[in-house]
């Protein structure tokens, strides 16, 4: 895999292979934190974030670490610890750089721990063997691709609070239907850029 | 580097292979916990930060910053009207504060476009984190803390529970009838979490050495339930008296509307009025869904007996049409101010008082009611719960 341009990457990961609507990973922040386009767009800021900071992070960790060990079936714990520790360290500097940002993104950034986008990308890079900079345009790229998915999904919901939806299928039920839809759209994008 | 070599050297000897995993495991987890102890000791620190309180020197004092203006007051006894327990809800806890930076998105709810220029904010969302200023009002700083042990803890209806404190250090409490106090979480079940309770005793009732509440429960909240639990002998803490909720003392008509435990307030006020032999004309219309909402009902029909002009008026909304043990008002009660004010008040709409305490759907309600018919904004009083 050594050869994929990152650049290549990056939009993949974007558009072709976007980690939510191709890989559905990433769901329930993208169900339940949907539902408005500020806190869509402030939990969308701060996944791209983390998930850049944690590819890298992860990437190290696993070279420098778990390969010359033979412990690579940690991985798991170990991205996992990786994560929740990074999420931390990330709200300690927001909280003393921005209280107002900090107040905005509130309870998204604790929420991300758990976030299995976050994981997802950590051990896909492992898998395809990027290295440091393709991991790091892959996490950039599943980031603003998850962003954008949830903005989309936002302005679509902002939408259908003025329409009849039947009663069984309001709010997670449409949006889940709505998600299918999106990614068959994406679908479209496929073929461009593959990684 | 040494570490890494015993590491290898752990892993190259088979009978150690299994504690391979358990050192990096243990290492890796020690590095991180060790670069958060450091980055929380470089970014959390503020150092320490004088608090000075209108340029008083005895009670200016210097504090650890990190930590809610709210909570610093309150661990140095200085108890500032917190109704929400600092979660931006109420915003009674504000104090004008130009140096500590501009209010933040949560508080902005609870603040005039005059109070956001002039630097008023929130203190419960305010982290010092430098040498404050702080101009308090004088009869905030009267607001004391007392230590209590319950009464009695009973039910008045299936879902508010009359929970009588007396109070022991100190061992009474003067207060304006209408006034709230706050009950404080202990800290070993939720540290720091506080509600508003009114007080349903009157001035000087027991010589003001218990307090009586009203506590509505049963919907899951966190001191609601717990306040349930309560038994006769437990120790509690309390801060108080707050609130601006009382008797403008105009001798014009009363209108005094309530519902659920908004009862508590009005008990005292009026309990208050037949005391002083008020002569002041007073309706009490008392909102529910059927009979067994309301309580206190002796307390009432002696009232109207013993006191110059008062008439309790209770409208039940869940009555049905053909439902002939209840002669009261039906419906809800805004209607039921609606009728009384269109069709058998003697005074003037420009000349009553509204004194409302309950719900916030319910008070919206009975405002807009008032209002419409021509009772001014500013002679209603209310405390929304
Ligand atoms: C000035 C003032 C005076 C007050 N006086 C009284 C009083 O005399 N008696 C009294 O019982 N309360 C009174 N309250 C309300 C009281 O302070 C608490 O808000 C209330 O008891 C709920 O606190 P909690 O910790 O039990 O619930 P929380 O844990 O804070 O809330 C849990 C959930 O319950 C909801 N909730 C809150 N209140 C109610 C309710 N009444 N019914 C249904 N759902 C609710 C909240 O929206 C929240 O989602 C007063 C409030 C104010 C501001
Ligand atoms: S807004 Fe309620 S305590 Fe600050």
């Amino acid at each position: 895999m050594g050869e994929v341009n990152p650049f290549i990457i990056l939009i993949a990961a974007i558009f072709t292979n976007n980690i939510l609507l191709a890989n559905f990973l990433g769901m329930c922040p993208f169900v339940a934190i949907s539902k408005q386009i500020k806190s869509a767009f402030g939990m969308g800021v701060a996944v791209t974030f983390v998930m850049t900071l944690t590819a890298t992070l992860n990437w190290l960790v696993y070279e420098l670490v778990l390969e010359p060990y033979n412990l690579e079936f940690l991985k798991f714990l170990v991205f996992i610890i990786v994560i929740a520790a990074a999420v931390q360290f990330v709200e300690m500097v927001i909280e003393k750089s921005s209280p107002t940002l900090y107040m905005n993104l509130g309870v998204f950034l604790p929420l991300i721990t758990v976030n299995c986008a976050i994981l997802g990308v950590s051990l896909l890079m492992g898998n395809r063997e990027y290295s440091f900079i393709q991991s790091l345009a892959f996490g950039i790229g599943s980031g603003i691709g998850w962003w954008m998915a949830i903005m989309a999904m936002a302005g679509l919901r902002h939408r259908i609070q003025f329409s009849n939806v039947p009663k069984a299928l309001q709010d997670p039920g449409i949006t889940m239907l709505i998600a299918g839809v999106m990614a068959m759209a994406f679908q479209g994008f496929a073929g461009i850029v593959n990684i | 580097m040494q570490l890494s070599t015993i590491l290898l050297a752990a892993s190259e000897t088979a009978s150690a292979n299994f504690l391979t995993p358990i050192l990096v495991m243990a290492v890796i987890g020690l590095c991180l916990s060790l670069l958060l102890v450091i980055a929380e000791y470089f970014l959390a620190n503020y150092g320490e930060c004088k608090i000075n309180i209108n340029d008083e020197e005895e009670r200016s004092f210097v504090t650890e910053g990190g930590n809610s203006l709210l909570n610093i007051l309150s661990d140095r006894k200085i108890f500032i009207p917190s109704a929400c327990g600092g979660r931006a809800t109420c915003g009674f806890c504000k104090l004008k504060l130009p140096e500590a930076g501009a209010a933040l998105p949560t508080e902005l709810p609870m603040l005039s476009r005059e109070e956001v220029k002039n630097g008023t904010r929130l203190i419960c969302q305010v982290k010092v984190t430098s040498d404050l200023n702080l101009h308090i009002p004088q009869e905030l700083l009267e607001i004391q803390e007392f230590k209590c042990v319950v009464g009695s803890n009973e039910d008045s209806t299936h879902n508010i529970k009359e929970l009588v404190l007396e109070l022991k250090d100190p061992d009474h409490i003067g207060f304006i009838p209408g006034q709230y106090i706050q009950f404080q979480m202990p800290p070993h079940i939720a540290k720091g979490e506080q509600r508003a309770y009114s007080i349903a005793s009157t001035r000087n009732e027991d010589d003001g050495k218990k307090v009586i509440l009203n506590i509505r429960w049963g919907f899951g909240g966190l001191v609601s339930t717990y306040v349930s639990t309560l038994k006769p002998g437990d120790e509690v803490i309390i801060t108080g008296p707050y609130g601006d909720f009382m008797e403008a003392e105009t001798g014009a008509e009363m209108i005094c509307v309530a519902g659920g435990a908004g009862m508590a307030p009005l008990r005292s006020i009026i309990l208050d009025l037949a005391k002083k032999n008020s002569k002041r004309k007073v309706t009490y219309f008392f909102g529910g869904r059927d009979q067994e909402d309301l309580f206190y009902l002796d307390t009432w029909a002696e009232l109207e007996k013993s006191m110059h002009d008062f008439s309790f008026v209770p409208a039940l909304s869940d009555i049905k049409d053909d439902d002939t043990s209840w002669t009261g008002e039906r419906g809800f009660v805004h209607l039921a101010v609606e009728r009384y004010i269109n069709e058998r008040c003697e005074s003037d709409p420009e000349q009553l008082e509204g004194y409302l305490c309950g719900p916030p759907p319910m008070i919206d309600g009975v405002i807009a009611v008032m209002t419409a018919i021509g009772v001014p904004e500013e002679k209603i009083y209310f405390d929304k719960f």
